[in-house]
């Protein structure tokens, strides 16, 4: 931007903020191009036109708080600077979260080898469980099915901790520390 | 490649909402916050309608003058600055002695006389030459709000001696502007 337009550019703000509506015209169609262009060398063409666009609504549903002290250019980009750094995070989530989604098999239900794995430390859990005293064998089963029995939380809690401890151990005994 | 010329105008539609939408949100907070300035004012004046009344228009007139912004606005500005000492000053006073505050506009106008020659060489001081019929009509309303809400419990004399001190007080530093520019 040249220094006319740049002077232009500090009018039209000033009296924009000032309430001046008859501002608003000209200081859009020099706005507009200019956060294109700014926009544009910062992020991919079709980022660019939305976080130009963004930018532009922002700038002005700021307008009223410009200071006209301050450089209505430097203004501008800063506003605009940050809108394309928060476009830029928020497309950088968008896709983070989408490559998150895709399934690695078009296949959702579990493969043989997992069913295997599934029914062997099933079996393992119940004798795991078969090896503890009924009172902590009850506990943990309450606890699994998201029952309370009729005991003070903590009293609950408690014998949750102390139950699976001993299973702890007791997993360890049968199939080893690993 | 350049947008088609109807997206153009839909985003200049768009952009001049944000704007109205602005600035009417900075015109509730401005309003709020004259509210909240002139709140002692109304707590010390005995909390008739009338006051209510006043308090309720000078936020109002605040909000009013943010939102249509140029020379109003201006003039709203000035007319708050203007009027803070007459709206005040009895609220001031009672929180220093009651007694002394009830005495003052029990003996007539002239302590609301004074608070207008003050707001008088205030509004005075912030005007400028260029300054049109918006300017005066938003420091004008904005003062008449702001000073009658102090002035209420002295009644009709008292606001008869606040529009005197307004008068006495602006048109001689007015004159005194216009001949030094």
């Amino acid at each position: 931007m040249d220094s006319r337009g740049r002077t232009a550019l500090q009018q039209e703000m000033t009296a924009l903020a000032r309430g001046d509506r008859s501002a608003f015209d000209p200081l859009f169609r020099r706005l507009w191009p200019l956060l294109r262009g700014f926009a544009a060398r910062c992020l991919t063409a079709a980022d660019a036109e939305d976080a130009a666009q963004e930018a532009l609504l922002l700038i002005f549903s700021r307008a009223s708080e410009f200071d006209p002290g301050r450089d209505a250019l430097a203004w501008v980009l800063g506003v605009a600077g940050w809108q394309i750094r928060t476009h830029r995070t928020r497309a950088r989530r968008r896709r983070e979260l989408a490559a998150g989604e895709v399934p690695d098999r078009a296949d959702r239900s579990p493969s043989p080898e997992q069913l295997a794995i599934a029914h062997q430390l099933s079996s393992a859990l119940d004798s795991a469980l078969a090896g503890l005293a009924p009172g902590d064998a009850e506990t943990l089963l309450a606890y699994s099915r998201g029952e309370r029995p009729d005991l003070p939380g903590p009293t609950f809690r408690k014998r949750v901790e102390r139950a699976l401890a001993r299973l702890r151990s007791r997993w360890r005994f049968n199939r080893g520390p690993s | 490649m350049a947008p088609p010329e109807s997206s153009v105008e839909s985003l200049r539609v768009a952009a001049r909402r944000a704007y109205e939408l602005g600035r009417l949100k900075g015109a509730l907070a401005r309003g709020a916050g004259a509210f909240v300035l002139a709140l002692p004012g109304f707590l010390a004046c005995g909390r008739t309608p009338p006051a209510a009344a006043c308090l309720a228009g000078f936020a109002l007139v605040v909000a009013i003058g943010r939102q249509r912004g140029g020379g109003f606005e201006a003039g709203v500005r000035a007319g708050v600055v203007a009027g803070l000492l007459p709206c005040l000053l009895p609220a001031i006073l009672r929180g220093i002695d009651p007694v002394l505050c009830d005495l003052l506009f029990a003996r007539g106008p002239w302590f609301c006389a004074l608070g207008g020659i003050v707001a008088g060489v205030v509004l005075g001081l912030r005007s400028r030459a260029g300054d049109g019929r918006p300017f005066w009509s938003g420091a004008a309303v904005t003062l008449a709000f702001a000073a009658t809400l102090g002035c209420l419990p002295a009644g009709v004399m008292g606001f008869a001696g606040l529009l005197a001190g307004v008068v006495a007080g602006g048109l001689p530093t007015l004159a005194v502007r216009r001949a030094s520019t």
